[in-house]
């Protein structure tokens, strides 16, 4: 086992479309765990006054050195009584790495140390209507967006694997229902079963609840398919000489299953599931948007974007429109990631 | 005697994982005008890379490193491309050893016949049917029932029958046949040999009959190339192979066979297995498995000598220092 | 005593083609009995159903009709939990080793399964008896935790050989063990056998298609056609009196280094007879188009399925 790893890992270092979306992931990850030392605001910390500010645009060079500043922004009115933001000019304030600020805890860990922050409101990506830190909000939405993925991956696995492989190994009466039955889930439209799936509970649930019952949800639509091809593979996989050898040193049928059919599903199964989780991010996304999902004040890539489903926000300030950019950036990652992965454990590629 | 193949200290490496593996190391080898030579070894001591270098149907990672192979005069390793394939199936043609993959599943028998003949192109259809219609008949097949049929109606040996005449069906003077009855039932085999020895009276050609069976070379062979590690050990007419075996390695390997021994006489013990081709042993390639071995033997590779007229061996132990 | 009896057994198997069904028979009403400590070999080319034979009589596959009697013991009639109890005594090697191992397990692995499952030892008793039967079969005990990948197919065989030796069984099946292997590894592992089959005083049923080597270790051999059994004997009187056509057929077609084929080819054709080598026997008459031969005893221990001779 452990050379076999070898060359796998071997190999996903050196295929560079694997390397990089791996290393994207886990920067969005790492970015994730860190929200709060990231993130230079809570994702709640409102300032009306700046409502729509625009990006800051950050100076780097202060004379020779790189000291990044920026300006204070002032706003006026212009005759549709629109707030024009412009810079004050006569303050330099300069950005302070590590700067103490709003405590927070990671897990066990308190601090109130972030990354980097000012004397004056900085924007990197531009604030909301409520003038909150769209960069803060979006780190702190990855805590959802991201880890929805993978808690559901893990309720697909073993529903869909344990499934499958029963419905493979077995066969007959039991098969053929479990099949059909996978069939009939993968026929309705998924988005229509989400939507009518979650509109059985009630509205009134805490988040926490909410964002549960998503993940089960997601996972009970995206077990069907996984299920039919780990079917598929238990079912040639019983036929192996090593399964029989088994069967005839003894073995029970769950032992076979558990310790011979299961584990050569392996390959398979960490490129289906890697490239599921790509549903899920945008399965919570769309369910927030419509405000199905997670509801304010908490957040997540979804619900930051239900603020930009109006265009006239989006034309005067088109940086709402960022959770959408780090939605993309994750999908495509993994699926990227996905696609050389089945790459690197198909022998036949090299 | 004229030889129809002359194949001169031929080198074939693959290079994979800047590792180099050494499958022909040094081969030299001819085929004599109408005679079936047989090439044994086991598996890995590169017989079959041998025979594709022959026919150049060898890719990345192998290359011919060194070597002349020299077929009616003209060395095939310096020739073009275009002049290759006018050798290939034409003046050297090859039997593969799977059957059931030789043939395309999507083409009837009788189409892929005609697709092998030279030039099909310059001979009219009618012509060309005729052509394949005697195919058929050579291998003892019903044309009028296979011509059209789809290789998944055929049986092993139909299959291989028809891979014969297509290999045939273009007068080659020389035929290699890479373990052509292996995958088949023995009863099978037996006719496919029958079939060879009749063919083998009737028409004129040479054959390289790779295989591991040394029973089936009794049948059917009249000169025997033992291999071992990608080198040849020893060459000789059957009749002496057979009888008066002189490497250890040749040795070992008929009293592998139980067929001349009594109710379970104990079979000789090779110690050991074939070397890694990555990690061959210095000297001669044999010598930790030999019983017989002499201190020079793990050193010095003994040379490929002629040491009686028409028997070749490359030992130490005979004098070849 | 006859540890394993075969009577009547059948495994017939249903294709649906283009709306009509066709039957294969892949075996067909076979009986056979192999005494204690012997070895009895069965021999056959492809299509004769020896393989399926062999999953049927470990219980690999159920029978459609007959009985499969271990010990005296119905094995057909036996529930599940039973079943397994009795796979201690009767195990199965099979053809090809590199198919044969779990690719993910290590040898220690592979061989402590089936030891878990008939008796309870802890780790350190598993690994001094993985070690003492490495040594049985001939490998260093260093391999102990090597995976499949890294060995040849003749220490695969003998890895294959160790984990049915370990759960120590009274008959051991050896479905066509050699015919992957080159020619020098079979000689190992035959001497191998043979060796184990004396100090263990094993039972080993030896399916193959290479008469020579059933000759070598048999003492009794059937020879098996398109599902029947048709011909049963020792081996000597097998090679030395062969009755029905097709033993002669498949004795005079098998290279040897003691004569030369002789292969008188009788030109078969499609005519479909009752007895299983109608299409391709130059001996037919008309009673074998219409009725099937069944095995008689014609002389002691010497059974033929043929008309010719009864």
């Amino acid at each position: 086992m452990i050379l076999k790893c070898d060359t796998k890992i071997k190999r996903l270092i050196k295929n560079r479309p694997a390397f990089f979306s791996l290393l994207i992931i886990s920067i969005l990850y790492i970015l994730s765990i860190f929200a709060p030392f990231v993130s230079p605001y809570d994702f709640d910390e409102e300032d009306r006054s700046l409502s729509y500010a625009p990006p800051t645009k950050i100076y780097l060079f202060d004379g020779f050195k790189i000291k990044p500043y920026f300006y204070k922004l002032n706003y006026r009115f212009d005759e549709f009584n629109r707030k024009i933001y412009y810079e004050d000019k006569s303050k330099k304030y300069f950005i302070k790495f590590f700067k103490r600020a709003n405590p927070y805890r990671i897990l066990f860990f308190k601090s109130d140390i972030h990354l980097f922050g000012a004397d004056e409101k900085i924007y990197l990506l531009g604030a909301d209507y409520r003038g909150r830190d769209i960069f803060s909000r979006i780190i702190y939405g990855s805590r959802v967006s991201l880890s929805i993925g993978l808690i559901g991956i893990f309720f697909t696995f073993f529903i869909g694997v344990f499934i499958g492989a029963i419905s493979g190994y077995f066969g007959g009466f039991l098969d053929n229902l479990i099949m059909r039955l996978c069939e009939i889930i993968m026929v309705i439209p998924s988005f229509y079963l989400l939507l009518s799936l979650r509109s059985i509970f009630s509205y009134s649930l805490t988040s926490i609840q909410i964002y549960f019952i998503i993940v089960i949800i997601m996972s009970l639509i995206n077990w069907a398919p996984i299920a039919r091809v780990i079917r598929g593979m238990a079912l040639s996989l019983k036929e192996k000489e090593f399964v029989l050898a088994s069967k005839a040193l003894g073995s029970s049928d769950i032992k076979i299953i558990l310790n011979h059919i299961i584990p050569h599903t392996y390959p398979y199964l960490i490129t289906s599931l890697t490239l599921s989780i790509p549903s899920y991010i945008l399965g919570e996304s769309a369910l927030s948007m419509l405000g199905l999902g997670i509801q304010e004040p908490y957040v997540s890539w979804g619900n930051l974007l239900s603020e930009a489903m109006s265009i006239m926000q989006i034309k005067f300030h088109p940086w709402i429109l960022f959770p959408g950019f780090f939605i993309f950036l994750a999908v495509f990652a993994f699926n990227v990631l996905g696609q050389s992965l089945r790459d690197i454990f198909d022998p036949k590629t090299y | 005697m004229e030889n129809i193949l002359e194949i001169k200290n031929l080198h074939t490496y693959f290079y994979i994982d800047s590792k180099i593996i050494k499958a022909v190391e040094g081969l030299n080898l001819s085929v004599r005008k109408d005679e079936i030579l047989g090439l044994v070894g086991e598996s890995g001591c590169g017989k079959t890379v041998s025979m594709h270098s022959v026919l150049r149907l060898l890719k990345e990672p192998a290359k011919i490193v060194k070597g002349e192979i020299i077929f009616n005069g003209i060395d095939l390793l310096k020739i073009e491309e275009k002049d290759m394939q006018k050798i290939r199936g034409k003046e050297i043609s090859i039997i593969f050893q799977e059957p059931a993959s030789s043939l395309d599943p999507l083409f009837t028998v009788g189409y892929q016949l005609e697709e092998a003949i030279a030039n099909s192109n310059k001979i009219k259809k009618s012509d060309r049917r005729k052509i394949v219609f005697e195919s058929l008949k050579k291998v003892k097949l019903d044309p009028k029932l296979k011509i059209n049929s789809y290789p998944f109606r055929l049986s092993g040996g139909e299959i291989q029958r028809v891979v014969i005449a297509m290999a045939l069906i273009n007068n080659p003077k020389l035929i290699i046949a890479d373990e052509p009855t292996t995958s088949l039932d023995v009863t099978v085999q037996a006719q496919i040999i029958k079939l060879l020895k009749g063919l083998k009276e009737g028409l004129r050609f040479s054959m390289i009959l790779i295989t591991h069976n040394l029973s089936l070379c009794y049948q059917l062979v009249d000169r025997i190339a033992i291999m071992y590690a990608g080198r040849l050990v020893e060459l000789a007419s059957s009749e002496i192979i057979f009888k008066e075996p002189l490497h250890p390695y040749t040795k070992a390997l008929l009293a592998c066979i139980p067929d001349l021994k009594s109710y379970r006489e104990p079979l000789y013990n090779i110690v050991g297995s074939v070397p890694d081709p990555k990690s061959k042993p210095s000297g001669c390639f044999f010598n930790p498995r030999c019983p017989f071995k002499l201190d020079i033997c793990k050193f010095k590779y003994p040379d490929f000598i002629e040491i009686k007229e028409g028997h070749f061996l490359s030992c130490h132990l005979y004098g070849n220092t | 005593m006859e540890i394993l009896k075969a009577k009547n057994i059948k495994k017939y198997y249903k294709i649906k083609k283009n709306f009509y069904k066709k039957i294969i028979k892949a075996v067909d009403d076979v009986s056979f009995s192999v005494k204690e400590k012997s070895i009895f070999g069965i021999a056959g080319e492809s299509g004769s159903g020896k393989t399926t034979l062999a999953k049927l009589i470990s219980m690999l596959i159920f029978p459609d009709a007959g009985d499969i009697y271990f010990k005296d013991i119905n094995l057909n009639k036996l529930e599940n939990k039973k079943l397994r109890l009795i796979r201690k005594d009767l195990q199965i090697v099979f053809q090809d080793p590199f198919n044969s191992l779990d690719s993910r397990f290590n040898v220690f692995k592979i061989i402590t399964e089936g030891l878990d499952n008939f008796f309870k030892y802890n780790f350190k008793e598993k690994l001094d008896i993985c070690k003492k039967i490495l040594k049985d079969v001939g490998l260093s005990t260093d391999v102990l935790f090597f995976y499949p990948h890294q060995f040849s197919g003749g220490e695969r065989q003998r890895i294959n050989i160790a984990r049915s030796l370990v759960i120590r069984p009274e008959l051991i099946i050896l479905d066509e063990p050699i015919s992957s292997l080159d020619v020098s590894i079979q000689a190992q592992i035959i001497n191998l056998l043979l060796d184990l089959h004396k100090k263990f005083g094993l039972t080993y049923i030896f399916i193959s298609h290479d008469l020579n080597i059933l000759r070598y270790i048999c003492d009794e051999i059937a020879i098996m056609y398109l599902g029947k059994i048709v011909e049963i004997s020792k081996t000597e009187e097998i090679f030395k009196n062969p009755l029905h056509p097709y033993t002669k057929l498949l004795i005079s077609s098998i290279p040897s280094l003691d004569k030369k084929l002789d292969i008188n080819e009788f030109e078969f054709d499609n005519q479909k007879g009752e007895c299983v080598f109608f299409n391709r026997c130059k001996f037919r008459k008309d009673i074998c188009k219409n009725n099937t031969p069944q095995l008689i005893e014609v002389s002691l221990g010497h059974f033929v399925s043929c008309f010719l001779i009864s």
